[in-house]
């Protein structure tokens, strides 16, 4: 049974399958170039299936530090046995890393912002979405306090939309509902 | 070429806005390099909806500079802190952090941000002497070769994405290509995968596709993952003036190995897709492997921290050459610049050195004066610039989403590029998770316009027969080569370069 171990060959054969099939809609002359990258593509990634068939189902990962790899790197290059002394990073300073599957979760967390955030700026528009999104994700997921959200928001807001449409003079999209609210008022 | 020569300085130093972009881009890219989070590309790719309207030389030379000098600050954390701010600044680590544990931080950062300069410097310079070389040759290709050179340019990417990577990375590059037929074609005008949309006839919009691939994941990444420097005590970031003074002095001293790694880095950048990673480890190995006293290595020796710095550095010199006139970004970072560099009006090529000779050189001056005021005004305020490197990273994300959004709208003015912007981020974020290589694609996607058209000129011009030109031969051996050479070590289970070289 064929097991699906790297959904992108798929994903990537699939849209180049659809536009392919598109392109033979087209005038000869428009659909050329389609065909040029189209077919070498769809081939590729039959090739890359086989390959991800053909992997080891899970390579042994590499607990190994960077200093350590960067050890066996120069090592190869050079040809002598390099030992690194800055095998650690600076007492007294934390870097602060989250492990995989809290990342995994968070990842939809972070999604879920980003597409409300832009669903925010098609219905409300930029001069509402943006504060209120800064405002939220500040406080939410920057664990900032509320005064220093506000106050962060309110910098970037000036910063960032006054800038552009007093600076640069850009339009900036107005939202879909606060359009049709304040059109018919 | 002397007027050329003068009229490039006289364009920068004799327009005080240019000039005063110039300072701003300089202060812009030296703060984003040392903000964790920011890497060169993304503050391009951000900087962008913000040069529209600007006249091309300007728009050019702000965006330049700022990539240009983003490398000079990033590698403060890894010298003060031993944490790498990205892939460039890991050599430095291994011999910039010891010195600091020694009680040497000022020495390592005077000698580190110098080089960094002087490399940027000497890139230049290379790229300047290249110019009267590559002139013949940039002129005799015609529109046969510029296609062929498009496919050579996404299989280089591709094959030194690294850790066999090299069909995932063609194929990213022609996706990308691919989906730069959106629109309307040019040769029978039938609007192409766009439907009844009309803003889709006039194709993507290459700012919001680069932002879509780079931004919008990285920032997923960074809000996901964390990684900020949270504490530090006070004496890990102190230092003297004094030693900084006697960093700087460590360069004039060790002039030969400056001006050995600053010529390698600029010919590293000239080969695309190796990028600055590998320029700096080759350029360390290559200082260990000349010492007299190798021993010295990876324990606080202040030739390790010159040899990656001026590398990386001098490799933007040297990867802006196949940018310019062969329409082959060097990097992902000249991707994203080059895209930019289309969006102002400069088109790459052969009109480079026929048309726009003036506007080459004052890219290279810009790329010397850039480095010479950043290098200045860095060794002053790296205490002040220091302290950029403790942003927490969750703060920044909503920022920077806020102007990605704002980057892809301003971009058309229209509210449909965000709709575009959420779709391609999928895509994006499914590359990074997935383990694709990126850059491939936005080599594509900036190439496929220039391909499409040269492949038509060149069937109009020479039927099927302009593949059997001798230039044209040559580029095609040179992709099979590639490509067999990888599918070679592919086969042998051994890795091209370290992985991520040309991501």
């Amino acid at each position: 049974m064929i097991k699906v171990r790297n959904p992108m060959t798929y994903f990537m054969f699939a849209v180049f399958a659809v536009m392919l099939y598109v392109a033979f809609g087209y005038p000869e002359g428009a659909r050329f170039m389609p065909l040029v990258v189209g077919v070498p593509a769809i081939l590729l990634c039959v090739l890359q299936m086989v390959l991800d068939q053909r992997a080891a189902p899970s390579a042994a990962k590499d607990n190994r530090s960077e200093m350590e790899k960067a050890e066996e790197r120069v090592s190869q290059m050079t040809g002598r046995q390099m030992e690194f002394e800055a095998a650690q990073i600076a007492p007294g300073v934390d870097v602060v890393e989250n492990d995989d599957s809290v990342s995994a979760n968070r990842e939809f967390v972070i999604w879920g912002y980003i597409i409300g955030f832009v669903a925010g700026i098609l219905l409300l528009g930029f001069n509402i979405a943006v504060p209120l999104f800064l405002l939220f994700y500040l406080r939410r997921e920057a664990l900032c306090s509320w005064t220093r959200s506000a106050v962060y928001s309110a910098i970037g807001c000036a910063f960032i939309l006054g800038g552009l449409t007093w600076g640069l003079k850009l339009q900036l999209h107005a939202g879909f509902l606060t359009g049709a609210l304040l059109g018919s008022s | 070429m002397m007027d050329a020569i003068g009229a490039g300085l006289w364009a920068l130093i004799g327009n005080p806005q240019t000039m005063g972009l110039m300072l701003i881009a300089v202060f812009i890219g030296l703060i984003v390099g040392a903000t964790p989070g920011i890497g060169g590309r993304l503050s391009i790719a951000l900087a962008i909806p913000f040069v529209f309207g600007m006249d091309m030389t300007q728009g050019a030379v702000f965006l330049l500079t700022m990539h240009a000098v983003n490398g000079t600050s990033g590698q403060i954390s890894s010298i003060m802190f031993g944490v790498p701010g990205d892939g460039d600044d890991a050599a430095t680590t291994i011999d910039g952090y010891p010195m600091a544990k020694k009680g040497e931080a000022g020495r390592a950062l005077g000698a580190s941000i110098t080089a960094s300069g002087v490399g940027g410097i000497i890139g230049a310079g290379v790229f300047a002497v290249m110019i009267p070389v590559l002139e013949p040759v940039v002129l005799a290709f015609s529109p046969a070769e510029f296609f062929l050179l498009a496919i050579l340019g996404i299989t280089f990417i591709a094959f030194l994405a690294g850790k066999g990577q090299i069909f995932k990375g063609i194929i990213v590059g022609l996706f990308g290509m691919i989906l730069s037929t959106v629109g309307m074609d040019p040769q029978t005008g039938t609007p192409r995968y766009a439907g009844d949309y009309l803003f889709l006839w006039d194709g993507l919009s290459v700012v919001t596709c680069v932002l879509a691939v780079f931004a919008v994941p990285e920032m997923i990444a960074l809000a996901s993952r964390g990684g900020s420097i949270s504490a530090v005590s006070a004496e890990t970031a102190s230092f003297s003036y004094k030693q900084l003074f006697q960093g700087v002095m460590e360069v004039p001293r060790h002039w030969n190995l400056v001006l050995r790694t600053s010529m390698i880095g600029a010919l590293i950048g000239m080969i695309p897709g190796l990028g600055g990673s590998a320029a700096a480890w080759m350029c360390y190995g290559h200082a260990v492997q000349t010492s007299k006293t190798p021993e010295r290595f990876g324990h606080g020796a202040v030739e390790g921290v010159i040899a990656p710095e001026t590398a990386s550095n001098a490799k933007e010199g040297g990867s802006l050459l196949p940018t310019l006139f062969f329409g082959i970004p060097g990097s992902s970072g000249m991707a994203v610049l080059m895209g930019a560099f289309l969006i102002l009006g400069i088109q790459p090529g052969p009109t480079m050195i026929t048309q726009h000779l003036d506007l080459v050189w004052t890219l290279i001056w810009a790329l010397v004066l850039g480095n010479l005021i950043a290098v200045s005004f860095l060794l002053f305020i790296t205490r002040w610039v220091a302290l950029l490197t403790f942003v927490n990273g969750a703060v920044l994300v909503p920022f920077i989403l806020v102007l990605v959004t704002v980057g892809a709208y301003a971009n058309e003015g229209q509210w449909e590029n965000l709709v575009i912007l959420m779709g391609i981020s999928v895509i994006g974020w499914g590359l990074m998770r997935w383990d694709w290589p990126r850059a491939p694609f936005v080599i594509g996607l900036v190439l496929g316009k220039i391909a499409e058209e040269s492949l038509h000129k060149a069937l109009g011009l020479w039927g099927f027969g302009f593949f059997t030109r001798p230039l044209s031969l040559v580029l095609i051996a040179m992709i099979v080569a590639t490509i067999g050479y990888a599918i070679y070590n592919n086969a042998k289970g051994k890795n091209v370069m370290p992985a991520g070289a040309g991501s």
